[in-house]
């Protein structure tokens, strides 16, 4: 019947633009922001003041060089990268190890180590900050890269996840592995870690972010020594650099987008599994 | 192949060897789960008995440290800047939690169809969730810098009255607030994205051939059927309010006059500006509470509300 479908075409028409606009109001709310910081990393130093602002990018690029100067950021960098790494590395080990025990075998004391596990999640951090810093002190971990790794290197939701990646495998191949005299921790990391790689992808990324984004932990844990960068990470880079810059905020936006776009860039490449990953990680069994 | 542990072991020797190898299967479990276990257990489970411990003390030292009671509990209850700090908190909760929560279910309702180039869309919502809060805050306090920032050049142009952002506790604390939300947004949308795949097909598609239109349909089936995935939000969302510190530490540092200064951000300066580790560690323990407290009433609460089967 022509008519209904023409009518329907249209209804349907409507909402699919409605849907966009919708969609295109929330993006704009949400990139606004870094289209602003990247806008004002560009305006030379004269200008940032100007009123009303320019909504249009004057492409000076003298204040990335400026900002550059002056401040250790190769070596904030390369603290920031070894210490990602080896978190990412620790996580995915950890948890890969752990998750893969919770999915496959049975023993005494399984709920009371999941109980643990869980616990730990909810375990606020800020209560947590003293007594590590305690204890970091009397481990003489404090200001050295080990009290920014190790205390990380385990996630609950790393474990979480990667369980329920390895219960998504199927029994049988568990079984066919077995019966072909395959140990079991042959299996996996040459059968298992292979398969649950989406899941090892989103772990990963998640780690690495957590690692690249924190303040809080390395500025208690770790000091600066005057204009040296010692192991401090990149956020308290940036955080210093704000101290020393206060309203220069075209310097300071600068060094925003040049500190922000590793992280960007990497999760640009990963978005798709990241997302997916965070998204299936819901699916039962 | 020779079957193995299933013939009856007739000789002593193959019954031991047996049972070697199940006690090996039974050590197995604890051998992979050990370093996980091992870390956590160090820094995130054992150290909460150690900050009670502590708030019960005078210094931090393990031995010969002076045990003082509940002074530091006394002190804590005269303390105005406590009680502030935890109005301050509750007006944050308050401001944070219930918008932040729908507007996640809301987005997450919006991103959840295959139109094509969702996953940009999807990319945009959680570009400020990855950023560096350092990072972000700084192009925030630009944008609501009083008089150049965008903000307030745009109320100028529209000839509405200017803001003082920061010098306003009410404002600052929106602004705290509304930088909360964004940042969180991505979070807890990629949590309900997770709880919308979850609803069958087969129900959507049953439900719309039995008639149901779509608020209907909304109301009546994925509603419910989100429950303990809005439930689980709301109870991150309550535990993390307590613990929002760097965005407090960079956008208002806690002020203007302390009104900003959450829980969190209290804890940190205490221990870590007036390096006073065991009061700090006192109000820590208060705050573990109240958060006990909550979660436990949001599980009471909801456990009859949205756990059902």
């Amino acid at each position: 019947m022509p008519g209904l479908t023409a009518a329907f075409r249209r209804r349907r028409l409507l909402r699919v633009t409605a849907r966009y606009v919708a969609l295109g109001c929330v993006a704009v709310i949400f990139a606004f922001p870094f289209y602003w910081v990247l806008l004002t990393s560009l305006v030379p130093s004269d200008h940032v003041f100007d009123f009303p602002p320019s909504l249009l990018p004057r492409w000076d690029f003298a204040n990335y060089s400026t900002a550059w100067q002056g401040t250790p950021w190769l070596n904030y960098f390369l603290n920031t990268g070894f210490i990602a790494v080896s978190t990412t590395v620790l996580v995915l080990a950890t948890s890969t190890l752990a998750g893969f025990c919770l999915a496959t075998m049975r023993f005494r004391g399984k709920n009371v180590v999941t109980i643990l596990i869980f616990l730990s999640l909810i375990m606020p951090a800020i209560v947590l900050i003293i007594p590590d810093y305690v204890l970091a002190n009397s481990l003489g971990w404090l200001n050295t890269y080990w009290v920014q790794i190790v205390p990380w290197g385990a996630s609950t939701f790393g474990i979480f996840l990667l369980r329920q990646a390895f219960l998504g495998l199927p029994t049988e191949l568990y079984d066919a592995a077995r019966i072909d005299g395959c140990s079991r921790r042959l299996f996996l990391w040459a059968i298992g870690a292979p398969l649950v790689r989406p899941a090892l992808l989103t772990v990963g990324l998640y780690s690495f972010l957590g690692s690249y984004n924190a303040l809080l932990w390395p500025l208690v844990m770790t000091s600066s020594n005057g204009t040296d960068a010692g192991v401090q990470p990149i956020e308290v880079g940036v955080y210093s650099f704000i101290g020393e810059n206060g309203t220069s905020f075209n310097l300071l936006c600068a060094a925003t987008v040049f500190t922000m776009l590793p992280v960007v860039i990497l999760f640009l490449i990963f978005q798709r599994s990241f997302v997916e990953g965070a998204i299936r990680s819901g699916l039962k069994g | 192949m020779q079957s193995r542990a299933g013939s009856p072991a007739a000789s002593p020797r193959s019954r031991a060897s047996a049972r070697i190898r199940r006690l090996a299967d039974g050590a197995a479990p604890y051998g992979y789960l050990a370093p996980a276990l091992l870390i956590l257990g160090v820094f995130q489970l054992a150290p909460i008995l150690y900050v009670i411990w502590l708030s019960f003390h005078k210094d931090t030292s393990f031995f010969g440290s002076a045990w003082v009671g509940a002074a530091n509990y006394r002190r804590m209850a005269q303390d105005p800047e406590v009680g502030s700090a935890l109005a301050a908190t509750l007006k944050f909760m308050i401001g944070t939690v219930p918008v932040s929560t729908l507007i996640a279910l809301g987005l997450a309702l919006l991103l959840f169809e295959k139109l094509p180039g969702i996953s940009a869309f999807r990319v945009i919502v959680l570009l400020p969730f990855i950023t560096p809060v350092v990072a972000t805050t700084v192009v925030w306090q630009w944008i609501f810098n009083p008089q150049y920032g965008f903000l307030d050049s745009l109320l100028y142009w529209l000839h509405l009255p200017t803001v003082d952002w920061f010098t306003s506790p009410f404002w600052a604390m929106i602004v705290l607030v509304a930088y909360t939300i964004w940042h969180e947004a991505g979070f807890t949308v990629l949590i309900m994205l997770a709880g919308l795949t979850n609803i069958p097909r087969e129900l959507k598609e049953s439900a719309q051939i039995d008639g149901a239109n779509a608020p209907g349909r909304f109301l009546h089936l994925t509603l419910p059927l989100m429950g303990p995935w809005i439930f689980f939000v709301l109870v991150i969302n309550v535990i993390g309010s307590f613990q929002v510190f760097t965005q407090v530490l960079t956008l208002t540092q806690g002020g203007p006059d302390r009104s900003t200064t959450i829980a969190g951000f209290l804890i940190e300066q205490t221990a870590f500006q007036f390096f006073d580790l065991p009061y700090a560690a006192a109000i820590s323990t208060a705050v573990l509470l109240i958060v006990a407290v909550l979660t436990v009433l949001q599980f009471l609460i909801g456990n009859r509300r949205v756990f059902y089967q």
